[in-house]
C-alpha cells in the first residue's frame, strides 16, 4: 500500500547553511533513497522548491485568483515528500523515521486513498 | 519544468459523512477530474498523483532528544489541509496555474504550485 | 552625465534589456549584459560622441558582453543554446533599431505578471519598463534603498525560479492579464498623486512616469480601448494636480477646486484619447472612470455621471463604486435614492466615507441630528488632519442648527 511521507522543514536553516552542511544534507537524503530503494519500498520523492517560489492559485466566484506565496506561512514549511509502498502504516512509520527532517523538521505519513473499486 | 500541484481544502465538511453521501458528491465533481485528467494528460503524458485519506488519519514522526516521537493527527493546524498532489512537467507557470484552476477544488480550496528541484 | 544622456539612458534601457531577455530567457542576465553596456557608454559617448544609433549601439555592446561573459563562466547545459542565440543578434551598432523586434510589451507583461506580489510588480516595471534607477524608485516610495534593491533582486529571482515566461499572453490570457498591467500603472500614478506638493520631485513625478507608461501600452496595443481609457483617466486626474492641494498642503474637494489652476491642455489630450478608447466600442471599467473624470472636468449633468456609476458598478461591483455611485445619485437630485443605496452598503467597515457620505446627505435632507450622529461616526474613523478639519466644521454647523 501506498504512504506519503511530506517533509516539513525550517527553510531559514537551509537557507543559513553552508555549502559543507547543505552536501551533508543532501548526503543523508540520497542514503535514505537508496536504502528505500534498495529495500523495494521507493517508489517516488521530490524536493520541492522554496516556498520562496510557491504560487498559489483560487478560484472565487467564477474568478481566478492568483498569489504570491504558498498557501499558509509558517514557520515549518512542506519542502519535499518520498512515496513508499509499505505493507502497513507502522512500516511506512519505521521508513518516516529515518528521513533526515525527522531530528530538525517532522515528516507526516498518510496513506493514500484508494478508490472502493480499485 | 517540472510543478508540483498541492491540493489544499477545508477537509471539515467531509467529517462524518457517510459513505452513500461521500459517493455521490464524487459522482458530482466527476466531470470536473475527468475534464482535469484530460488536460493534464495532453499536457504532459507522465503526469502522475495521488489523493491522500482524511487529514485526520495521518501520523507525524519526529526525533525529540534521540527518541522517536509519533502523534496523531496532520502536521499543520490550518483551516485547509494538504487533501493530494500531482506531479506534471510543464513548459511555464502559466499552464500550471491554467492546470491548477481546473483542479475542482481550486473551486472552495487553494492550488499550490511549487517548482521541483532537479538534482 | 548631461540631461539628454539621461534621457537617451531612459529610452534605450527598457528595449536593450527586452531584446536580451528574449534572446537569453532570463532576465537578470539581460539586465547585467546590458547594464555592462551603459556602463561603457557613460565612459566612451562624453568622449567619442554619442553614436549614430544608440539603441543599436548599446544591443551590440551588450551582446558582446554577453557572448564574452557566457564563455568565461557558464555551465554548458545552456551555453551553447544562449551563444547560438546571441550570434544570431545583429552586431551592428549603427543597424536601425527598429529592425530588431521590439519585445518591450513581452518586458512588460513579464514584469506585471500576477505571480509576484504587487509591490514587486510596481518596482520591476518602474526599473525595467520605465528605466528609473534604484535609488530613484526608493525615494519615489519612501522606501529604503537596500529593502528595494532586495525587492527587485527577489522579484527577478521569482521570475526565473517559477517559470514566469517572456511573453505577450495569448489572446485567451488577455483578458486577464491586460488588467494587471493596466492596475500596476494607475497604482505607479497614484502613489505620486498622493504626493503632497511639499513631497520630493521624484515621487511627484511617478505621474508622469506612469502616463509616459500608458503612452507606451497604447502604441504597443492600439486595439486595446480600455490601454486608452487608462491613459485618458491618467491624463485627466494629472490635469488637477495643481488644484487639488491648498496652500498648506490640505486636499481640496473637487467641487471647491479653483478650475482656473485645471491643465487644460492634459484634459484636451485625455478627452481626445478617450473619444479614440469609446470609438472601438468595448467598453470597460477604465474607460467608465475616463468619462466620470471627463465629466467632472467638463462641468456635465449629475445624473450623467451617476449613469455612468451605474454602468461602472456593472464591471466592478465594489464597495467603494457602489458609494461613488450614491454620492452621484444624489448630486443629480434625488437626496433619498442616494441615501438609501448608502444605508444598503455592505463591506466598509472603517472606511470613513461612508459616514461622512451619509452625514452630507442626511444634512441637505435636513435631518440635522442624524447628520451630526454621522458626522461623529466619521471623525472616529479618520485620523487625517485635513479631513478632520473638514467634519469638524460641518458636525459645528449642523449642531448649531439643533441647538435652541
Amino acid at each position: 500500500m501506498e504512504y506519503l511521507a511530506l517533509i516539513y522543514s525550517d527553510e531559514r536553516r537551509w537557507d543559513e547553511a553552508t555549502d559543507a552542511e547543505r552536501a551533508a544534507g543532501y548526503e543523508k537524503y540520497v542514503e535514505f533513497a537508496n536504502a528505500a530503494r534498495a529495500a523495494g519500498v521507493l517508489v517516488g520523492g521530490e524536493e520541492l522548491a522554496s516556498t520562496r517560489s510557491a504560487t498559489t492559485v483560487r478560484i472565487r466566484e467564477g474568478e481566478q485568483l492568483v498569489t504570491d506565496g504558498p498557501y499558509a506561512e509558517a514557520k515549518e514549511a512542506l519542502g519535499g515528500y518520498f512515496l513508499l509502498d509499505c505493507p502497513s502504516f507502522d512500516d511506512a512509520l519505521d521508513w518516516a523515521a529515518r528521513i533526515p527532517a525527522v531530528e530538525t523538521g517532522a515528516v507526516e505519513v498518510r496513506p493514500v486513498h484508494v478508490d472502493e473499486e480499485a | 519544468m517540472k510543478y508540483a500541484l498541492l491540493v489544499y481544502s477545508d477537509q471539515s465538511s467531509w467529517e462524518g459523512v457517510d459513505e452513500e453521501e461521500a459517493a455521490r458528491r464524487r459522482a458530482e465533481s466527476m466531470p470536473r477530474w475527468v475534464t482535469l485528467f484530460e488536460e493534464m494528460g495532453k499536457a504532459d503524458p507522465s503526469s502522475e498523483g495521488r489523493e491522500l485519506v482524511a487529514a485526520s488519519e495521518a501520523k507525524v514522526v519526529r526525533m525529540v532528544d534521540g527518541e522517536r516521537v509519533v502523534t496523531d493527527g496532520p502536521f499543520a493546524e490550518t483551516k485547509e489541509m494538504i487533501g493530494g498532489l500531482f506531479l506534471t512537467d510543464l513548459p511555464d507557470l502559466d499552464e500550471a496555474i491554467r492546470i491548477a484552476a481546473l483542479v475542482p477544488a481550486a473551486e472552495y480550496g487553494s492550488l499550490e504550485i511549487r517548482p521541483i528541484v532537479e538534482m | 552625465m548631461t540631461v539628454s544622456l539621461e534621457a537617451t539612458f531612459r529610452e534605450e534601457w527598457p528595449r536593450a534589456v527586452a531584446i536580451l531577455t528574449r534572446v537569453l530567457g532570463d532576465l537578470s542576465l539581460a539586465e547585467d549584459a546590458v547594464q555592462d553596456a551603459f556602463a561603457t557608454a557613460l565612459e566612451r559617448w562624453p568622449r567619442d560622441g554619442v553614436p549614430r544609433s544608440p539603441g543599436a549601439w548599446i544591443v551590440a555592446t551588450a551582446r558582446n558582453g554577453a557572448i564574452d561573459r557566457i564563455r568565461r563562466e557558464r555551465t554548458f547545459a545552456r551555453k551553447a543554446e544562449m551563444l547560438a542565440r546571441l550570434q544570431d543578434l545583429s552586431d551592428d551598432p549603427d543597424a536601425d533599431v527598429s529592425s530588431i523586434p521590439d519585445e518591450r510589451l513581452a518586458l512588460l507583461f513579464t514584469c506585471c505578471h500576477p505571480a509576484l506580489a504587487v509591490e514587486a510588480r510596481v518596482a520591476l516595471t518602474l526599473r525595467e519598463v520605465a528605466g528609473l534607477a534604484t535609488p530613484e524608485i526608493a525615494r519615489a516610495f519612501l522606501v529604503p534603498e537596500p529593502t528595494l534593491a532586495q525587492r527587485l533582486v527577489r522579484a527577478k529571482r521569482r521570475v526565473r525560479e517559477t517559470g514566469i515566461p517572456f511573453r505577450v499572453p495569448p489572446d485567451h490570457l488577455l483578458p486577464d492579464r491586460l488588467p494587471d498591467v493596466l492596475r500596476v500603472l494607475y497604482l505607479v500614478f497614484n502613489e505620486g498623486y498622493a504626493a503632497t506638493s511639499g513631497a520630493e520631485l521624484v515621487r511627484r513625478e511617478l505621474c508622469a512616469e506612469a502616463i509616459r507608461l500608458a503612452k507606451l501600452l497604447c502604441v504597443l496595443m492600439p486595439d486595446e480601448p480600455e490601454a486608452f481609457g487608462l491613459l485618458a483617466l491618467l491624463l485627466l486626474q494629472d490635469s488637477r494636480r495643481e488644484a487639488r492641494s491648498g496652500r498648506d498642503g490640505e486636499l481640496v474637494l473637487l467641487a471647491d477646486q479653483d478650475r482656473s489652476l485645471w491643465d487644460r491642455a492634459a484634459i484636451d489630450e485625455g478627452l481626445r484619447v478617450l473619444d479614440r478608447a469609446e470609438a472601438m466600442r468595448r467598453p470597460g471599467p477604465y474607460q467608465l472612470q475616463a468619462a466620470i473624470a471627463a465629466g467632472h472636468a467638463e462641468g456635465t449633468d449629475p445624473s450623467v455621471i451617476a449613469v455612468l456609476y451605474g454602468a461602472l458598478e456593472q464591471f466592478e461591483p465594489t464597495p467603494v463604486v457602489r458609494l461613488n455611485r450614491a454620492v452621484a445619485v444624489a448630486l443629480a437630485g434625488d437626496l433619498e435614492g442616494g441615501l438609501a443605496l448608502l444605508d444598503a452598503l455592505e463591506g466598509l467597515d472603517g472606511y470613513s466615507y461612508l459616514p461622512a457620505a451619509r452625514a452630507d446627505l442626511l444634512r441637505r435632507l435636513g435631518r440635522a441630528e442624524e447628520a451630526a450622529v454621522a458626522y461623529r461616526d466619521a471623525l472616529a474613523l479618520t485620523e487625517n488632519a485635513a479631513e478632520r478639519r473638514f467634519l469638524a466644521h460641518r458636525l459645528e454647523e449642523v449642531t448649531a442648527s439643533t441647538s435652541w
